[in-house]
């Protein structure tokens, strides 16, 4: 698949800065800094992909991550989270997660993944 | 206060990053050894003058004559202490956060009474756990003191208090978390010598150059 929109959710504007150093100029990317705010960015921005934290105030990643693939089951998504709980691991990936990726990312990681992806489907 | 000698707004940002992903890692580490799972809240991170912490320990861990707090010193470039505090309920059920499989029922009255134990586990493993990742992220080592077990009360507060430097400020990076499942909650603060701020802006700037 062609991805060319990356959309960033995290309530954390130190990891969101992080992550958009991690991924390649060439894609375009948008930020929500919350699960309501990445919701409404689905409809607007139209992404290819997203990455989602978990930990976040109000919409939390698991319930955000549930929401979206509601709305578009075959949306990648890729968890971002420090929680690296088994628990949390399996929930996710249960949910619809694409992978779940330790903060802080490594920007080979986040490249690599993102031709993972392209390379899918 | 010179502003040299604060933390601005970014920098308590990027420490209130570095301590999701070290909480994150900590309870990854909890769940390991003992099982227990967390559900993780959003950190904080602030500076607050020590001649206000006991005040605001008291009042943002909801610090009772009953609470139980487990601490432990770390020294190094990154130094200060760390405190767990659980409310009062953690008293009575501290077993049953411990897994049925780790401790069949023939088996629990044999470890009752080592509740303290068990808090210092828990204590030892998230706090051990939450510095060692915060110092490892910064590229530092730190040592630590074994961890000690208090209660809220306010004497002994004031001794944990006592180290800190007036009237110079600390560095409070705290978190909120639930044990899964079981109806428990529990708090985290770091509180870092005001010694360390020269060492931690500059390394906090390479953190984030790291990823330039």
């Amino acid at each position: 698949m062609k991805i060319n929109k990356i959309l960033l959710i995290d309530d954390s504007p130190i990891a969101r800065i992080i992550l958009k150093k991690c991924i390649p100029m060439e894609y375009e990317t948008m930020e929500a800094d919350s699960g309501e705010a990445g919701l409404d960015a689905l409809n607007v921005f139209k992404p290819d992909l997203v990455f989602l934290d978990l930990t976040m105030p109000g919409m939390d990643g698991f319930e955000t991550l549930e929401r979206i693939k509601k709305l578009d089951a075959d949306l990648p998504v890729v968890i971002l989270s420090a929680d690296r709980q088994k628990a949390s691991v399996s929930r996710v990936l249960e949910l619809g997660a694409w992978n779940s990726l330790k903060k802080p990312p490594s920007p080979a990681i986040i490249r690599q993944t993102i031709k993972d992806i392209a390379g899918s489907q | 206060m010179k502003s040299e000698n604060i933390l601005n707004v970014t920098e308590l940002l990027i420490l209130q990053e570095l301590m999701n992903i070290a909480f994150g890692s900590a309870s990854a580490d909890l769940e390991e050894v003992l099982d227990i799972s967390i559900d993780l809240k959003v950190p904080a991170a602030e500076m607050v003058p020590v001649t206000k912490l006991k005040k605001y320990i008291q009042e943002s861990m909801a610090l009772t004559n009953k609470s139980s707090m487990v601490e432990e010193k770390f020294w190094g470039d990154f130094n200060g202490s760390a405190i767990l505090v659980f409310p009062v309920e953690i008293q009575k059920n501290i077993i049953s956060l411990l897994s049925a499989h780790d401790y069949p029922a023939t088996d629990m009255e044999h470890i009752e009474g080592m509740d303290s134990g068990v808090l210092l586990e828990i204590g030892n493993i998230l706090i051990g756990a939450c510095i060692g990742k915060i110092s490892e992220l910064l590229n530092t080592v730190v040592t630590y003191s074994p961890p000690s077990i208090g209660s809220g009360s306010s004497s002994d507060l004031d001794f944990f208090i006592d180290k800190f430097e007036q009237p110079s400020s600390a560095i409070i990076l705290k978190m909120e978390f639930s044990f899964h499942q079981k109806h428990l909650n529990g708090k985290i603060m770091i509180i870092t010598s005001y010694n360390s701020i020269n060492w931690l802006k500059k390394s906090l700037k390479l953190f984030m150059e790291s990823y330039e």
